[in-house]
């Protein structure tokens, strides 16, 4: 047996499993139970849609730059009697790791290296792949037709990785780390927390036009 | 109206609503994760979470999570006087901020989760939009516990200076970033539908 798909005006709510019925001209439409944003209707003009896209794209690219910024530049120096110190994301990781902080230096490998590079990337997939669908779409080939399953596994990333991107909080980290060591020796902000703080911003800008749970309304169904 | 009540199934990843006939593997047909009406052992997996998380809370307060020497001074620190320390050097916000993220938030989300658990598994049927808001909010700041952990990373990182100053990350920031883990995950196996099922039977 398989399962059949109902009409795209049903929503479910994902948190408390009322169902919904959006309404094709609702902007933000919310569960009548719980309150919940349930994903918007697909704009009915395609352009629409393609603006959007195209603006999303826009957002990301500068976030790559800044990300790439983020990940090469020093984060955090220290000046103490005439002595130097400086660290990035990078070399913070592995000065813990040959400290013997494994568990530390992986926690921090993880949450901010490999899950915002990891998900930024999957972003930019998930975009060529939704634009190139688009531009067919509105060619007016091909009504009903799957997409390819690199566009499905890029959407699936993004939205693991979400979850474990944890820039912003180490933005406050290293404020606060300025802080405690104030009195001891001097912190300079590098230019890579200057460029998460900007990449926070975009990526957040990004995520609200466009978060994975509505980019999967503008996947075909595999078995259509 | 709800979707069980209606006979129809959601997938978890894309949200797509499907009528579905009894079988034994559901894929969704859009984005092939397999479909079920609740999350599998949700109550199994976060309890025996939160249960680990618990067990861990204790060292993560008691274990100093920093060492910080400078000249033949040296201290060590926990969580607690971690925060104390930073109200006496003058900057309560951010003591406060600390206080928020390292003591409360994960208390709350301690709390919240054994709350939800044993209403869930005790069948209460009121103040269920209310548990959603609660359930929302643990999920919304429980990140920001990871700050303690952070702190510690950079500064064991960076102040390697040597006989003048160095920092040293202590066993308790490892059981700490114990705690938030399990307790994100614990917030994420979670499935909030089974707050509202017993109201809708």
């Amino acid at each position: 047996m398989s399962l059949v798909p109902e009409p795209g005006a049903l929503a479910g709510c994902p948190v408390c499993d009322a169902l919904n019925r959006v309404p094709s001209t609702a902007r933000q439409p919310r569960c009548w139970r719980c309150a919940e944003p349930l994903a918007p209707p697909l704009p009915a003009a395609s352009h629409v849609l393609t603006a959007r896209l195209q603006a999303v794209t826009a957002l990301l690219c500068v976030a790559w730059v800044c990300l790439i910024a983020a990940q090469l530049f020093p984060l955090v120096a220290l000046e103490l009697q005439g002595q130097h110190n400086a660290v990035s994301l990078g070399s913070a990781v592995a000065a813990l790791w040959g400290e013997g902080r494994l568990p530390l230096a992986a926690a921090l490998a993880v949450t901010l290296v490999v899950a915002p590079l990891g998900e930024a990337a999957a972003m930019v997939v998930a975009l060529i792949g939704l634009q190139a669908r688009q531009r067919r779409l509105r060619e007016g080939a091909m009504q009903p037709m799957a997409s390819p399953r690199w566009l499905i596994a890029s959407l699936h990333v993004w939205q693991a990785l979400r979850h474990w991107n944890l820039t912003e909080v180490l933005i406050l980290a290293a404020g606060i780390s300025l802080v405690k060591l104030g009195q001891v020796a001097t912190l300079v902000i590098g230019p890579a927390l200057v460029a998460l703080m900007a990449f926070m911003a975009l990526r957040l800008a990004a995520l609200r036009m466009l978060p994975p749970e509505h980019a999967w309304p503008l996947v075909g169904l595999r078995t259509a | 109206m709800t979707l069980r009540g209606q006979g129809l199934l959601q997938c978890a990843a894309c949200q797509l609503v499907m009528r579905a006939a009894p079988a034994d593997e559901l894929r969704c047909p859009r984005c092939g994760t397999p479909v079920a009406q609740r999350v599998r052992g949700s109550l199994g997996t976060t309890s025996a979470l939160l249960i680990a998380a618990l067990a861990l809370y204790v060292p993560s307060n008691t274990l100093p999570i920093m060492a910080t020497r400078s000249g033949f001074e040296t201290r060590n620190d926990t969580i607690l006087t971690g925060i104390v320390e930073l109200w006496h050097s003058g900057s309560w916000p951010l003591a406060l901020i600390v206080f928020l993220a390292s003591v409360l938030i994960p208390l709350l989300k301690l709390g919240v989760l054994g709350y939800l658990v044993l209403s869930v598994k005790f069948r209460l049927k009121h103040e269920a939009a209310a548990r959603t808001r609660l359930y929302r909010l643990i999920e919304a700041v429980g990140r920001w516990s990871m700050l303690d952990v952070f702190v510690v990373g950079l500064l064991a990182a960076l102040v390697q200076l040597g006989p003048a100053a160095e920092v040293q990350a202590g066993p308790g920031v490892v059981a700490f970033g114990a705690v938030v883990w399990l307790t994100l995950w614990a917030t994420r196996s979670f499935d909030p539908r089974l707050i509202w099922d017993e109201a809708d039977d």
